[in-house]
């Protein structure tokens, strides 16, 4: 599965940032990361905060030293396996969206597409709360 | 475990109230999707909604009614039970009535809103003037200048027909996420969108044509764009000779702003005028979509969006097919909202001061110098304030405000959170959020919408208008307003009332859980004024207004949309504060005070945020990402430096309502509109310094 990103029609209301974080965490995790990275974009006289998210490109598996990131096979996502991650950070090194953290536990944290949502019959967060129709995916 | 169940419910974060999937497990909420079966609403969420679950479940959430124990504003309660509480209530609020007179006891709405109409009736039996609102600063003086012109409620634009969309001062992505993909769709049909904002938002970058004009000088905008209109005769003949009261003095009167001229006041370079007032007046028919605050709050504001509404009316835009209809679709009539008259038989706070607000009434009192009236004891003593929601950071001096309800002699708020307002009260009472009660939605035209409970109320919260109707039993009041007892009858008797005039019963709502269309519709309606004058003095609408014009001598008040310019303000040395201070405009993740309590949201900024044109940031000293001091007349704060280039140079904007540096308390007390009492928050003046 691809989740794809119009930075053109996105309007920088946070709210796939937002979901991100919700669907992931409980509301005591204050300090929770969304999975998505606020990037600012400048023209002449504009600017907007635009967040990206991941694309499930595949390079961060590539860059992988540990085998600890994968393609799982139901809908293509590349996940993190955080049992075999060093935290050595090759993979936040050749990410094109800036969108890998590292946890408190100094584990490698990125989308996992929502998969517990997928398997329910739900859409991904972001995809699901965008009103612009910015955030889309397809299998 | 029990299974996952899906709750046909409502967000009520903010004020448009979208329509919610709740998911909820074991009695918790776990997670809220945006409904998919509803207009105007694409779906989707905004990132406030999407945090709903740490809304709910916030640490600061009140779990049972508290009494204070310590002295007054020092935050010391004991927790109390509910009984305990609504004595209490009945006692003092009984005793000072006695003692003082009902008009001593303020009843104030703050957030959220749906409770309003059952308060109002709660201020009504129990004797007071005094129901006031948040909207003391907030869309009311929109509403009153509309109502100067037309004499009834604010006509929105009828989107499906229009050709062309004026949005003045919305940027309608990040105040109403929701909507955008209506907005979209506008865009897609071909729409022309002329949008007027100081700042080249997301909104304006969608535009056709953007206006970006120096904050507080819409009206000067406004009218050059009439000028043009007029000149080059793409004016509604027909309409103005009919049905416009004044519309020779306004003629003559727009003749003192010619596109050059108004270039220098606002800062729009002439052409783009001339090309907004041919598009809005040419390409009809031509929406005008107004939103409840930025123009308002200056200290010309009302008369500013008079002069903007007035070209509706010159252009004969008023009550028709993709104009700003009366009555765009079906409706369908319901009770409360709108239909419970204010106790007015007793001069009201603000009344004195702000007489036109009553006049043309919006069925409130005007609380802006609420600690004046506390502090003063004018025009008489206030001694008691039943408050659901009170936030004093929506009055400009908001410390000010809280040492005044710290003297009152009684002081009551219901609230969600352990707010900073509620610290200042003898008895806080806990209220629940949207997910936790049930609710009747009157929506648009002729939806209405059943929003079920998703899960039971945290701790011994409880539902604002329940609450009502016990303190209205506990007091032993009657409800004067009606024959029929609304307030006793019970919760469910209430929404049964709500809908009684739809002639949809409570029980089929509930059963159609994606909502239903009420039984009862009157057809759409086109030009209505045809038939029945407007609800003005004339009868006509009024360029020239006549309500205004009553306090011509007394108060100074012109009949005419005039404009007056509040950089030209002899009191305040601009040589020492050479920025314009713009606070408040809308962020999409904050809303007032309410969501910096929330991680998620509260940590997407460094806040408060001071944004600034990079050239003024270098020009000042005040590097961007590190802290600035701003200094007002009135006051100072400390935030983090933002270099922004959406708004032009000469310009601060800063979001209100942080307890760790509050724009508000930047702001005079006493700097306000005198026809509205609106404060000029997005037109004062300071300086910045690097710290």
């Amino acid at each position: 599965m691809k989740i794809k990103f119009n930075e053109e029609r996105c309007v920088g209301c946070y709210a796939c940032y937002t979901a991100c974080i919700a669907e992931h965490h409980s509301p005591e995790e204050e300090d929770a990361c969304s999975r998505r990275a606020i990037r600012t974009i400048i023209e002449e006289g504009f600017q907007k905060n635009v967040c990206e998210g991941c694309i499930h490109c595949g390079l961060c598996m590539k860059a992988c030293t540990q085998g600890a990131v994968y393609r799982e096979e139901d809908y293509g996502l590349v996940l993190v396996d955080q049992d075999r991650c060093t935290g050595c950070r090759a993979c936040q090194e050749v990410c094109p969206k800036k969108v890998i953290h590292f946890n408190r536990d100094g584990k490698m944290e990125k989308c996992d597409g929502c998969i517990g949502w997928l398997r329910q019959g739900r859409e991904p967060a972001c995809v699901r709360v965008c009103c612009a129709g910015a955030i889309t995916h397809t299998s | 475990m029990s299974e996952t169940k899906i709750v046909k419910t409502t967000c009520s974060t903010c004020g448009p109230c979208c329509e919610v999937d709740a998911y909820a497990k074991d009695g918790r909420l776990i997670s809220v999707e945006g409904a998919r079966n509803t207009p105007m609403q694409s779906g989707g969420l905004c990132a406030k909604g999407a945090a709903a679950v740490q809304y709910v479940y916030n640490k600061e959430r009140i779990l049972y009614p508290m009494k204070r124990v310590g002295r007054k504003g020092e935050g010391r309660f004991e927790r109390i039970s509910w009984d305990e509480a609504y004595d209490l209530i009945a006692e003092n609020l009984l005793r000072i009535r006695s003692e003082y007179g009902a008009r001593s006891a303020v009843f104030y709405a703050g957030y959220s809103k749906w409770y309003r109409p059952a308060l109002l009736r709660l201020s009504n039996a129990y004797g007071s003037p005094n129901f006031c609102t948040e909207s003391s600063t907030c869309f009311q003086a929109a509403a009153l200048a509309w109502r100067s012109i037309f004499g009834n409620g604010i006509c929105g634009p009828d989107l499906k027909n229009a050709k062309t969309l004026l949005i003045w001062s919305s940027n309608l992505y990040h105040t109403n996420t929701p909507v955008s993909k209506a907005f979209q769709g506008l865009k897609k049909r071909g729409v022309k969108v002329i949008d007027v904002d100081p700042r080249h938002t997301v909104t304006a970058h969608d535009a056709d044509i953007h206006l970006q004009l120096v904050p507080g000088t819409d009206g000067a905008l406004a009218l050059s764009m009439a000028q043009v209109i007029i000149e080059e005769d793409l004016y509604d003949k027909e309409f103005a000779e009919k049905y416009v009261y004044g519309f020779q003095e306004y003629r003559e009167y727009v003749q003192e702003f010619p596109p050059e001229k108004a270039e220098k006041i606002t800062g729009v370079p002439a052409e783009k005028i001339r090309q907004a007032a041919r598009t809005y007046a040419g390409n009809g028919p031509a929406g005008l979509m107004f939103s409840a605050s930025p123009v308002v709050h200056h200290i010309n504001g009302v008369q500013n969006y008079r002069a903007v509404f007035s070209l509706i009316a010159l252009t004969g835009n008023y009550d028709v097919e993709g104009g700003n209809r009366t009555q765009p679709g079906p409706f369908s009539p319901a009770n409360e909202f709108g239909q419970v008259r204010r106790y007015d038989k007793e001069e009201a706070i603000g009344q004195k001061e702000f007489p036109v607000w009553f006049d043309l009434s919006c069925d409130e009192a005007q609380c802006i110098r609420l600690a004046d009236y506390i502090e003063e004891e004018q025009p008489y003593p206030i001694k008691a304030v039943f408050a659901m929601g009170l936030n004093h950071r929506m009055w400009p001096q908001p410390k000010r405000l809280k040492a005044a309800l710290e003297k009152l002699d009684f002081y009551v708020n219901a609230e969600l959170f352990m707010s900073e307002s509620s610290m200042a009260a003898d008895l806080i009472l806990p209220a629940c959020t949207s997910y936790e009660r049930e609710q009747v939605h009157v929506g648009r035209g002729s939806r209405f919408f059943f929003s079920n409970r998703a899960i039971e109320p945290v701790g011994e919260s409880k539902n604002d208008i329940e609450i009502i109707m016990e303190v209205f039993r506990r007091m032993k009041l009657r409800d004067r307003t009606l024959r029929e007892d609304v307030l006793e009858g019970g919760y469910e008797a209430y929404m049964e009332h709500i809908l009684k005039p739809s002639g949809l019963t409570l029980d089929e709502l509930k059963a159609h859980p994606e909502g239903m269309d009420g039984r009862n519709i009157f057809p759409p309606g086109v030009r209505t004024y045809e038939n029945e004058p407007f609800h003005t003095p004339s009868g006509k609408a009024e360029l020239r207004s006549l309500v205004l014009e009553r306090y011509k001598d007394s108060h100074g008040y012109d009949g005419l949309p005039v404009y007056r310019d509040y950089r030209e303000n002899p009191a305040v040395d601009r040589d020492a504060f050479p920025l314009i201070l713009n606070t408040g405009s809308r962020k999409p993740q904050l809303f007032h005070s309410r969501l910096y309590r929330m991680p998620w949201l509260n940590n997407i900024e460094d806040v408060p945020l001071v944004e600034i044109h990079p050239e003024d940031g270098k020009r000042f000293g005040a590097e961007d990402g590190k802290a600035v001091r701003v200094v007002s007349p009135s006051g100072e704060i400390t935030g983090t430096a933002a270099y922004n280039v959406q708004g032009k140079p000469g310009v601060v904007y800063i979001y209100h309502g942080n307890p760790k540096g509050d724009a508000n308390e930047l702001i005079g007390k006493d700097y306000l509109d005198p026809i509205s009492g609106f404060p000029g928050f997005k037109g004062y003046f300071c300086r910045i310094e690097g710290v």
